[in-house]
């Protein structure tokens, strides 16, 4: 009992002692906004290549896109100025921002913008928008993204949560605080041994441990694992998920300035066997087609030619034979649509 | 559902206001069963379905060995096949599907079937040692079978012990399972600073080296120095998180009333390979000891006059690490790491160094603390292994290797010492000061702050749910 006692003022006097120091630390308010704190400036990477470019067709999407589609192929097919952009560990939430903050900024905006997803990434705006993901959300997102921070972050949290984040500041600023940790883990050592600055330090983690270098089915149980998270129940009832995403607003982005929306689904390797797709997976499929039609979106569902396992060089990744079929599928499904 | 969750926390709630509400023991025990199965079946409710089968078929036997003590070895051996073949298979069956398939193929029959993979039921490992013990205490007439079904099914599902143990023996749990429970403040007293330790052993300590030291046993061709750290890593992030399962497993057995098994007593600190099994997850080393061990060491002993001295010293502790192996996991890394402890623990008796071997002075304790700690590193390397090729080829990569992978090797050096402080602080804070101090209050005021910066939505599960 004693020992409970000395525990629970020793706790308490440091917690409380914490919570003061903290927020000066961090220079952070106290109690928090909950969500998280943008900075003013946005990154105008694409609105600038928009510019530069002058793209008829834009398509769009994450580390799956580059290695699954033929730029130059699809450009001389269609006859119409292509641009890709693949950015890796993106997804629907960084789209959105892209989107909104970019893309229907440029003076030069595309007549096609077609976008590729896996299953039900477009309607899971919690998807890749904490940890390291942060950073990238950050360069695109300002202060006025309010939609933003609800939708991507205060939905996604329990009340427990919300209050934590208010409240604790040693949970609100957990982040900075492990980042400072982690500073003092990594650096010195090195430093001090091999002459090798933070800079090196990074590149060196990028180095040895850049995926050429990880055992394949690492990479593959790594990017299931992460997937799972849209694939739980409550992600594939796509009636309750689409308001809550920033689905709708890609479309209205997209119509109010001219552009042709156009979702591609890809195809990828986890659900192959036949009955091994979630319960949820079809119907949500089916929602979102009925959903896509009446908001004139048009929508190629690519997945369902089912590219054989031979041509992937991962559970997600196309190789270069998967490519080759790939974009002739594309092609074959956009000649109908780019008049 | 794990322990780290807010689930969890919330289900164990509830469960806690009810049982302790209930008062009377035969309601808690029913609400304990309840809550067991609510727990086991969370995600795949046929896991439960299983379990409970399995509950129903041991508990009948065992009455019927007690009433037809003629027929133990009948039921026995039905016992002995029915749980070991479950277990075989579910655990076996992955690895030994392709050749099956290839051999079936060869026969020009289909094979595609055989190829599909079955998931190994969660815990299945740790329940069937505790039915299995129940089950041969009884016919070896050391334990009366209990009467009551409830308290059978309880003794094992009991949810706090069900994924990982510990591995509890029915002499300890049983009769608390019978007897009648009223709350106590000695409870929590137990409970809280297993929990909160058992909370930031995990997610402080063996989560933050753990997400280190996977992408090393993932890199397709490390350097010794990056194996090195990875070794040391996993050595640290096992330890730091199967302790903590165990930690938080007695605290939630504490809240409930019942006093359970430690499965740690500092195992890097042993100086011997039979040292290190007395203080590494202890129940199932007991276990082992009682029912692998020791039978075999009489069944040899009764053959003394037709066998040489060296097989009754040797066949014993070599058998036993091996079906420890195998107990783990197929695949040949768990087969060849209780293979290296079996042959260590001969060839330390082999110098004089067995069970009962004291260090006479304090330059020998240092050297055989030392070459046993290597030992057990290396012994982690070949568990966390992804092959033997794998640990093979480390031979023959470089031994540094080029400026980046030395960098990156010092970053793991650094986090497997800093993470290692908190744990070693631990084990000071136990040996040498009083439960009440001030130092120990402050040690878990830090550690109550540090969860706050570690908690995390996304935590991987326990290492040892996987066996």
């Amino acid at each position: 009992m004693k020992a409970f006692r000395n525990y629970l003022i020793t706790s308490t006097l440091l917690l409380s002692f914490l919570s003061f120091y903290i927020p000066i630390r961090y220079q952070t308010p106290y109690p928090k906004d909950i969500g998280p704190q943008f900075d003013d400036r946005i990154r105008t990477t694409f609105t600038d290549l928009l510019n530069k470019e002058k793209p008829e067709i834009l398509l769009f999407g994450d580390s799956m896109l580059a290695p699954a589609v033929d730029e130059k192929l699809v450009e001389r097919k269609l006859g119409r100025k292509t641009l890709l952009v693949s950015l890796p560990g993106t997804a629907s939430t960084i789209w959105y921002l892209m989107i909104k903050n970019n893309i229907v900024l440029a003076d030069h905006k595309p007549k096609y913008m077609v976008v590729f997803f896996r299953d039900a990434m477009m309607t899971v705006p919690g998807y890749r928008v904490t940890g390291r993901y942060f950073e990238q959300i950050d360069e695109f997102a300002s202060p006025e993204d309010t939609l933003l921070i609800e939708r991507a972050y205060i939905n996604q949290m329990s009340p427990l949560e919300k209050f934590m984040e208010g409240y604790i500041p040693l949970y609100s600023s957990r982040w900075r605080i492990r980042q400072t940790v982690d500073y003092y883990i990594r650096y010195p050592l090195g430093n001090v041994l091999l002459n090798c600055n933070l800079t090196c330090m990074d590149y060196a983690m990028e180095v040895v441990f850049e995926d050429s270098n990880l055992d394949i089915t690492f990479l593959s149980e790594a990017i299931g694992a992460a997937d799972d998270y849209f694939y739980a129940p409550e992600r594939l009832n796509f009636e309750n998920q689409v308001d809550q995403s920033f689905l709708p607003e890609i479309i209205r982005l997209s119509r109010e300035n001219g552009i042709q929306l156009i979702l591609v689904r890809m195809p990828i390797q986890r659900f192959y066997e036949p009955g091994s797709q979630p319960p949820g997976l079809s119907a949500y499929i089916q929602g979102l087609d009925v959903y896509l039609e009446a908001n004139d979106v048009l929508f190629l569902d690519l997945d369902q030619k089912k590219i054989p396992f031979e041509f992937f060089s991962d559970t997600l990744h196309l190789n270069e034979d998967g490519k080759s079929i790939f974009t002739q599928e594309l092609i074959q499904g956009l000649t109908m649509i780019v008049k | 559902m794990s322990f780290t969750s807010l689930t969890f926390w919330l289900f164990f709630a509830v469960v806690f206001t009810l049982y302790w509400f209930a008062r009377e023991k035969r309601w808690q025990n029913i609400i304990l069963v309840v809550a067991s199965y609510l727990f086991y079946g969370w995600v795949e409710p046929w896991l439960a379905f299983m379990l409970g089968a399995s509950t129903i078929i041991d508990f009948f036997l065992a009455k019927r060995m007690s009433e037809h003590t003629s027929h133990i070895r009948l039921f026995m051996s039905f016992s002995l096949v029915l749980n070991l073949g479950v277990l075989a298979f579910f655990k076996y069956y992955n690895f030994f599907s392709d050749d099956l398939a290839r051999i079936v193929g060869e026969l020009g029959m289909q094979s595609e079937f055989l190829l599909t993979r079955i998931l190994l039921p969660a815990g299945l490992s740790f329940y069937t040692l505790k039915k299995l013990s129940y089950m041969i205490d009884i016919s070896r007439g050391t334990l009366q079978p209990t009467s009551s079904f409830i308290d059978f099914t309880l003794y094992v599902s009991f949810f706090p012990q069900i994924v990982a143990g510990p591995i509890e023996r029915p002499q300890k749990l049983l009769p608390q399972i019978e007897s009648t429970r009223t709350w106590k403040a000695e409870y929590f007293y137990s409970a809280w600073q297993l929990i909160l330790m058992g909370l930031f052993k995990k997610l402080v300590i063996a989560n933050s080296v753990g997400s280190f030291t996977e992408r090393i046993f993932h890199l397709e061709e490390p350097t010794v120095l990056l194996a090195s750290t990875g070794a040391l890593g996993f050595t640290l992030q096992i330890l730091a998180d199967f302790s903590a399962y165990t930690d938080l497993s007695r605290g939630v057995a504490f809240l409930l009333g019942f006093d359970t098994s430690e499965n740690f007593k500092s195992p890097y600190l042993s100086l011997t390979p039979t040292d290190f099994w007395n203080r590494w997850h202890l129940t199932l080393s007991f276990w082992l000891r009682d029912y692998v061990f020791f039978p075999t060491r009489r069944f040899l002993l009764g053959r003394q006059r037709r066998l040489p001295e060296w097989v009754i010293l040797a066949i014993p502790p070599l058998a036993t690490m091996l079906i420890s192996g195998l107990w783990h996991g197929a695949g040949w890394t768990y087969l060849l790491w209780g293979g290296m402890y079996g042959i260590l623990i001969v060839v330390y008796q082999a110098l004089g160094m067995g069970g009962n071997w004291k260090p006479d002075n304090w330059v020998k304790a240092v050297l055989a603390w030392l070459g046993m700690f290597g030992f057990i590193v290396f012994g982690w390397l070949l568990f966390a292994a992804p092959s033997i090729d794998w640990v093979i080829n480390i031979f023959s990569n470089p031994l540094m290797g080029s400026r980046e992978q030395q960098a990156v090797a010092l970053i793991g050096f650094s986090i497997v010492a800093v993470y290692s402080i908190p744990m070693i602080a631990k084990m000071m804070l136990d040996r040498y000061t009083r439960e009440n101090s001030i130092i120990r209050s402050m040690y878990y005021a830090a550690a109550t702050a540090m969860i706050f910066v570690y908690v995390n939505s996304a935590t991987p599960d326990f290492i040892y749910f996987q066996f």
